[in-house]
């Protein structure tokens, strides 16, 4: 089981990765309690925090798993906490946006499917 | 006979439960002048409502500090990471409505998930608040009298407030009802559908479909002390302004009577009769201790499988197997392409917006019912779970295509086939020794006719420019809609309810809820359920 300065790593981390901006003390607070009412064990967690720069690779290849895998899980634990963070309400909330909008997310989705592929080793882990 | 016994006047007539069909006779009889006991779970919400401000739903998301205890609730009950089943979704201000449901109601089935509940106001406390007036073809295959129940039908609505309106939608909805309130203004995501069949009508009704607003118990008006629906879209949440009917209100004015007296903490386990009263006994369920009361009458609207557990058990009758009726249930997860990425909407509604009904014959019967809801005040993280996307890219799309998400909720007509059913089993282990085993399995034919009703909605939705992304099937029993375990009978039998919804072999028991029900139509069946309720309670004076 992690301990509670690793899970913060871990929170800071998905949260600058996920609204580019370090947790809300109370966000930080509420994914250590999450995470020591019930402890999610991965490797990978582990290896992208002392390798942030896998966490987008590592993200995209756990998509398949759902919440089977242990780090998608601890993701969304991660997301549906900063989604309740008034700071962070507008990264959440529904936008006004154009169809060029969509067009940039096709391009994010393939993005996505190629980051998946070079992740996947990661899975190994 | 039952004729022939006369009402105590020391002894109040017990009513058991207080969800809708509870409240409702109880109104009914308290309303003649016969004292009530009302017997209840009683379990309440205490902790999250008192949390939530009363503001849009918006506003509390960028606002609101404390937003994380009701919308993941303190122990992060609101995040599901379980396979989707029946009750998964109910918000943590909605979770109390299946406490203690575990311990003091137990069910075992490995294909049947229904929704009980032992809360104050029982599954009430969660009703999508359609309603519905079923043809006479209806009530005929339901045992139910047409002309009875048209009187009631307008009593339970004059009590309960519904908006509506008279479109083509009406004969499936509010039919024959009067003094209804406008319906509630409907979202881009509404208006957009209504408008594509506003322009196929007639090509779609060809085919049997018929579109409009449905009738809700939702005040657009002021009613005594309740406000109108002030759009917060908070409906999953909070209660607060008395717009939406749950029958806690009903309770509350109710408790203002001398003549009325509600015991919670209860759960009734059987009954006994004598040459003059009825005896329940109860378990508490803040003690486990046991407690009797005598009353003149037995009024049981515990739920249909409730009532099923007293009766089994008060007739000793373990390993009886007795019929059970469930709508068949699914969503169609769909897509208005028009409407990605316009979050333009002032007006936001968490209700149905729309009713769309497939009558393929003609005749009002038989007849499956889509209801039309938009993905608003829900969260996102809800929906990751399914995409086989990373989390930072799928929520990017997802909050793209929030706006023009649809969703409708699919209930197909039901009737009685021999793989469904229940049973009462003894289990030392159990608080009450016993536990209800159900047994649920459509037949082929039942299975392709829902494959067959999820074609034909997909395709009207399709001309509506309205594209089904996923179909979601929740698991039987989901639709919280149970019947027809007692079946309405002539006959005097046990097991039976005669048509005055007296139980067959019995002088002072009677059942108010979904129990004789021998069909369940596709369409909302709360109505329904108060109606009859209403007419028990009624005919018992």
């Amino acid at each position: 089981m992690l301990n509670e300065a690793e899970l913060k790593r871990e929170i800071e981390l998905f949260s600058r990765y996920l609204v580019a901006a370090s947790p809300t003390p109370q966000a930080e607070m509420l994914y250590v309690r999450a995470l020591q009412q019930q402890p999610v064990n991965d490797k990978l967690s582990q290896w992208v925090i002392r390798h942030p720069f896998l966490l987008p690779f590592a993200d995209a290849a756990t998509g398949l798993f759902g919440l089977q895998h242990p780090y998608r899980k601890k993701l969304i634990i991660a997301f549906a906490i900063l989604e309740t963070q008034p700071v962070f309400a507008h990264h959440f909330l529904p936008e006004n946006a154009g169809y060029a909008k969509g067009f940039s997310l096709l391009l994010k989705g393939i993005s996505s499917i190629i980051k998946a592929l070079l992740g996947w080793p990661l899975l190994l882990l | 006979m039952a004729a022939a016994i006369v009402m105590s006047t020391d002894l109040p007539v017990i009513v058991v439960g207080s969800g809708c069909t509870g409240a409702m006779a109880a109104q009914t009889l308290v309303e003649k002048g016969v004292r009530v006991l009302m017997l209840d779970g009683g379990v309440k919400e205490t902790k999250y409502a008192p949390l939530i401000p009363s503001a849009d739903f918006v506003t509390l998301r960028k606002t609101d500090e404390q937003q994380y205890r009701y919308l993941l609730g303190d122990a992060l009950e609101g995040i599901p990471f379980g396979k989707v089943k029946t009750g998964e979704h109910l918000t943590p201000p909605r979770k109390f409505m299946t406490a203690l449901t575990q311990q003091f109601i137990p069910l075992a089935s490995e294909n049947f998930m229904p929704l009980e509940s032992l809360a104050l106001g029982g599954l009430g406390n969660g009703w999508g608040l359609g309603c519905c007036v079923f043809s006479d073809k209806e009530l005929q295959a339901c045992s139910l009298n047409a002309g009875v129940m048209k009187a009631a039908y307008k009593t339970v609505a004059a009590r309960i407030g519904i908006s509506g309106t008279r479109d083509d939608a009406q004969p499936y909805t509010a039919a024959g009802l009067d003094g209804l309130q406008p319906s509630i203004q409907m979202d881009s995501n509404g208006k957009r559908l209504y408008a594509a069949y506003e322009k196929k009508r007639s090509r779609l009704q060809q085919k049997g479909f018929y579109m409009g607003r449905p009738s809700l118990a939702l005040l657009t008006q002021p009613k005594q002390d309740r406000s109108p629906y002030p759009y917060h879209d908070m409906d999953f949440y909070s209660d607060a302004s008395r717009s939406a009917y749950r029958p806690w209100l009903t309770i509350e004015a109710l408790q203002k009577s001398p003549l009325f007296n509600y015991q919670g903490n209860l759960v009734v386990l059987r009954f006994s009769e004598s040459d003059d009263a009825v005896t329940v006994t109860c378990l508490r369920t803040d003690t486990n201790e046991t407690a009797t009361f005598k009353g003149s009458r037995l009024v049981l609207a515990a739920g249909v499988l409730g009532t099923a557990r007293i009766v089994l058990r008060s007739f000793d009758a373990y390993e009886h197997t007795l019929p059970v009726l469930s709508n068949p249930y699914s969503y169609l997860a769909c897509i208005q392409p028009a409407l990605l990425g316009r979050d333009t909407d002032a007006v936001k509604v968490g209700f149905a917006q729309l009713s769309l009904f497939w009558d393929k014959r003609g005749d009002n019967m038989d007849v499956p019912m889509g209801s039309v809801y938009s993905y608003r005040s829900m969260m996102l993280f809800h929906l990751l779970k399914d995409s086989p996307l990373g989390v930072k890219t799928a929520a990017a799309f997802l909050r793209y295509m929030q706006p023009a998400f649809t969703i409708v909720g699919l209930f197909h007509p039901e009737k009685y086939s021999p793989a469904k059913y229940l049973q009462l089993q003894k289990n030392s282990t159990r608080l009450t020794g016993d536990e209800l085993q159900a047994t649920y399995r459509l037949s082929f034919e039942e299975q392709n006719t829902v494959s067959e009703t999820e074609t034909a909605f997909t395709r009207a939705l399709r001309q509506l420019n309205c594209f089904v992304l996923r179909k979601i099937e929740p698991g039987h029993g989901a639709s919280i809609h149970y019947g027809g375990t007692l079946p309405f009978s002539k006959q005097n039998e046990r097991f039976k309810l005669l048509p005055n919804g007296q139980l067959g072999d019995t002088q002072r028991v009677y059942v108010a809820d979904g129990s004789g029900f021998t069909y369940l139509p596709g369409k909302g069946l709360t109505l329904s359920l108060m109606a009859n309720a209403h007419a028990v309670a009624d005919n018992l004076v």
